[in-house]
Formats: C-alpha cells, structure tokens, sequence
C-alpha cells in the first residue's frame, strides 16, 4: 500500500485514573501531508502527541533495541518503532500491552513483570574462584546463548501470554523463562540444580501449556516456547 | 509428594498416560472398524479376554489420570479462590473414582459371566 498521499486513521485507548472514570478509545486523524512513505507507528504517534500533549506512551531509542514502546497493535503486541505504517489495517487500534494495570493511556506499570524477571535470577551464578583473565568460552559454548541473550524485555510476549494474565504474581512467563534458560545453557553458569528447584513447582514453569504467543509475537523473533521446553528436558534429564 | 514435584510429574504423567491412551485407541478402534458389526455377545467375548480387559482396565486407570492432570491445570489456571478450587478439584477426583470403579466392576461382571 502507497501512504502517500493518504489520511491515516487511529483509534487510541485513552485513560487517567485521575480525571476518568474508565478508559474509552478515542479517534484521531493523522493529515495526508503528515504521513510519509516508510514511517513507523511510533512516528504517527509522535506527530499524534503534537496534535493532543495529553497523549501517554513510553519510547526511546526508536529503533527496537530499548523494547520501550511495546503496545497493543491492532489486537497484537509489539513495538510501536518496528511497525509500518503501510502495513496496519485501519483505523489502527492501539491498546496499552494486556493483562498489566494501566498507569495512563498506553503506559502499563510493569512491576510484576519485572518481580518475575528477578525470580529467575538473570546473572552470572558462579562461586569458583575467578581466574585471572576471564571465563572463556569454546565457540560452540557462545553459540547455545544466541537466540536467548538478544532479548530486550519489551514485555510483547509475556502480556500476549494467557497463563501469564491468569497468574502473573506465580508463573514466571516466557521472558523470564527465556532468561532462566539463558542462564542453565551458559557454560560459565554453576546454579544448575539451584534454579531447576526454583521451576520445579506447579506454577512458576509449568503453567505453561505451549499455547506459542509468545513466539508469535517476540519482535526480536525469539522462541520462548522453545527454551521452556529445553528447561522442561533438562529437568527430566536430571530426575532420571 | 513433595509439593516442588508436583509439576515435573504431573507434567510426565499426562505425556506419559498420553502415549498408552492414543496406543490403545488406535488399535481397539482398529479392531472393532475391522470386525464390525459387533453385536452383545461378541463385545462380551472380547471384553472377558484376559488381555483385552486388563488393558481396558489399564486404559481406565490412565484416562483417569491424564484427566486429572487436565482438570487440575484448568482449575489452577481460572478457579483463585481457594477453597473453590478445593471443593472443585474434590468434586473432579470423585467423579473420576467413581468412573474406574464403574469400569472396573464391569469387567469384573464381565469375567464372571464368562466364567459361569
């Protein structure tokens, strides 16, 4: 689809507990002379937020790598900075990420998110004396954290996570999931048995039931789904 | 079982009983498409065989508790209020109880007529 020369059309959720009773959407227009070729959701609602000051998202690189401006995109999430224009369907519906309680229009308060990120202990654990340069790693030990370390917690794949929206205080949900396997993959790492027993309950794993939205979503094209499966392995490996 | 386990195994449980149970079903469902029609004489026959009703009762046995892992995620998932999901959970294992004695009792009918 050419822009050019076309009007765009957004519908935006809309809420400030202290003046509103509930959240509403609430329409805006972007002018033909405004739009250009190759822009960026994030873009319109920069030039959006010109129009109404009053208008509340969170961004900052604005080139995918802060994963700041995670929103809801016409029903799905992802970052408002890495999505085209020419490719939503209008008028664009935006919604703040589901599932967390909304501070103001599209800014979510990602507490327990991030409690849940804390719980599967994302650093280094390993109490061997340090050796005199650093840990190296073989080529092949470096290669088992590709497609883990890219993450840059947007928090798309966990708010588009049904088990997640369930019980977000219990299940860690596949960001923090993929960092726990970003952490028992690594060669350097010694907590193997510490944080297998952390996932061994009902709730902090294995309320995952592989519904894959959280590979849907990833817009970095991470596979949380797939870590929590090599976990899952892992810890069958070691019972038997 | 302590409760660190319960999601490993219930986890194992459900693949595992999942294996017998679509095992089975292939091919008792094979056997019976196969030798269709079957009338009540052929169906007691078959069912006083020792191999067929062990593995019946066997089959029973693992429905019964790839149910309940199911039952359980789903209650875990939706029910947060506790005590609901108590009451719920003990409303689901006695009818899933009572659902293998049931079977249970039929093959046992089953084995004495044959037996008779």
């Amino acid at each position: 689809m050419l822009l050019k020369g076309i009007a765009m059309k957004f519908s935006i959720y809309r809420y400030d507990p202290d003046q509103d009773a509930k959240p509403y959407m609430q329409d805006y227009e972007l002018p033909e002379k405004r739009v250009e070729p190759g822009m960026m959701l994030l873009d319109a609602l920069l030039l959006l937020k010109e129009q109404d000051q009053s208008l509340s998202f969170r961004r900052s690189c604005q080139e995918g790598v802060c994963g700041s401006d995670g929103m809801n995109i016409n029903g799905r999430n992802g970052l408002a900075c890495m999505t085209a224009l020419a490719d939503l369907k209008q008028p664009v519906a935006v919604r703040p990420l589901p599932g967390l309680p909304v501070i103001r229009d599209l800014v979510v308060d990602l507490s327990q998110f991030y409690n849940q990120y804390r719980t599967a202990k994302p650093w280094l654990i390993n109490d061997e004396p340090c050796p005199e340069v650093e840990r190296l790693q073989t080529p092949e030990q470096r290669e088992q954290l590709d497609g883990l370390y890219e993450c840059i917690l947007c928090a798309c794949c966990s708010t588009s996570c049904p088990s997640f929206w369930w019980n977000p205080d219990k299940y860690l949900g596949p960001a923090a999931l993929l960092q726990s396997w970003r952490f028992l993959a690594d060669s350097r790492d010694l907590a193997t048995e510490e944080r297998l027993n952390d996932l061994e309950d009902p709730f902090r794993l294995f309320r995952c039931h592989t519904i894959m939205n959280c590979v849907e979503v990833c817009p970095k094209g991470l596979n949380p789904a797939r870590a929590i499966g090599h976990i899952k392995e892992l810890m069958v490996k070691r019972s038997l | 079982m302590s409760r660190a386990a319960q999601g490993l195994r219930a986890w194992l449980l459900q693949r595992f009983t999942a294996i017998y149970l679509g095992v089975y079903l292939v091919l008792v469902l094979a056997y019976v498409g196969y030798r269709a029609p079957l009338g009540y004489e052929q169906w007691r026959s078959l069912l006083a065989q020792p191999m067929m009703s062990i593995s019946t009762a066997l089959f029973t046995l693992a429905m019964l508790l790839h149910a309940w892992v199911g039952v359980r995620d789903v209650l875990m998932d939706y029910v947060h209020a506790v005590w609901l999901r108590l009451m719920l959970m003990a409303a689901s294992a006695l009818m899933l109880l009572a659902s293998l004695l049931w079977v249970l009792r039929s093959l046992a009918l089953v084995a004495a007529l044959d037996n008779a």
